[in-house]
């Protein structure tokens, strides 16, 4: 329907301009979350065409991809101003974790990798 | 020599498979007579041709010298055996055959599983480029850029330092990948992380001072 189909160009138009809003350290990070699940629906879809031999070199690319989606979102929460939560937690700090927590992450999935 | 009545004589007939038969002679006090008829006992026989030891065993309870005598050999060449017909009796095994040296065992290595072709694997290694070329045009588009980075030559040489450590660790995960075993690269992973804790310590600490200083000022 031609009223339905309005709305949700409406409603998506909205999104658009309140997600401009937001600043640019924390556009980055959406960015590199959507990278990582992307890359992480390519080793799915190639496990789906050649069939999961070793499997734990997928578990392992996967649950690469989504830890590290995961830590960028951590850092996301901790680094946005909006948040009452982490008021006073100074967002250098909030990034040393993350590069900490990626660096012992990677070590893991490369461990697994095999 | 007399026989008593209750007197035990047996026809033993052993074939070379060591499958046996008996039959009991019967007989009178003067005579013990036993008539083998082996074409209506080819079913007994189990339908085996071939070599088969007479023995002739004499014996009784009233008896001091009971007998086992060899008589000798009997060539039996039978029918084959139809379908049906009933297998002889498997042999007692010697006990002791399992402590001898057995057959040998020829070792066969897993089947390796199937692996994609090649191609295919290099045009999934292609797409999964795909998305970290997408972050970096994002990154672009979104006007990143490196004004933070420190102008002072200490702190920039702590900055530099820091992104150095990180490429470091992440060489030394790749080796780890190709070539290094766990332990080395533990080790390795140590000094680089304690190196990395100072010099980030400093860097992001310079990078926290200038950003509350601009805040304030």
């Amino acid at each position: 329907m031609p009223k339905d189909a309005g709305d949700a160009k409406l409603l998506f138009q909205s999104l658009n301009k309140a997600y401009a809003a937001t600043p640019t350290n924390l556009k980055i990070i959406d960015l590199y979350v959507v990278f990582a699940m992307a890359t992480a629906l390519v080793q799915v879809a190639y496990m789906g065409v050649v069939g999961s031999f070793p499997f734990n070199s997928f578990l392992s690319s996967v649950l690469s991809c989504i830890g590290s989606a995961v830590l960028a979102v951590c850092l996301r929460i901790q680094v946005n101003k909006d948040n009452k939560e982490f008021k006073d937690l100074p967002p250098e700090r909030a990034f040393a974790d993350f590069v900490l927590c990626n660096l012992v992450l990677h070590l893991v999935i490369m461990n697994f990798l095999g | 020599a007399h026989l008593n009545l209750t007197s035990q004589v047996f026809l033993k007939l052993k074939h070379e498979s060591k499958v046996e038969h008996l039959f009991v002679v019967p007989g009178s006090a003067r005579q013990f007579k036993i008539v083998l008829d082996f074409l209506g006992l080819v079913e007994k026989f189990y339908y085996l041709s071939g070599t088969y030891d007479l023995e002739l065993s004499v014996g009784d309870a009233s008896m001091e010298n009971s007998f086992l005598r060899a008589l000798g050999q009997l060539e039996l060449d039978l029918p084959e055996a139809p379908e049906k017909a009933p297998r002889p009796p498997a042999q007692a095994v010697d006990p002791l055959a399992k402590f001898r040296p057995q057959k040998e065992i020829e070792h066969i290595f897993r089947v390796p599983e199937k692996r994609p072709l090649q191609e295919v694997s290099l045009a999934f290694t292609g797409l999964t480029l795909l998305p970290f070329i997408g972050f970096l045009i994002g990154l672009m588009r979104l006007g990143v850029n490196l004004k933070n980075f420190p102008s002072l030559p200490g702190p920039a040489a702590f900055a530099s330092l820091f992104h150095a450590g990180i490429a470091a660790v992440l060489l030394l995960y790749v080796l780890f990948w190709v070539k290094l075993d766990l332990f080395t690269t533990l080790k390795y992973l140590s000094f680089l992380g304690v190196f990395l804790v100072f010099v980030g310590h400093r860097t992001l600490s310079h990078l926290s001072n200038t950003t509350a200083k601009q805040k304030t000022a």
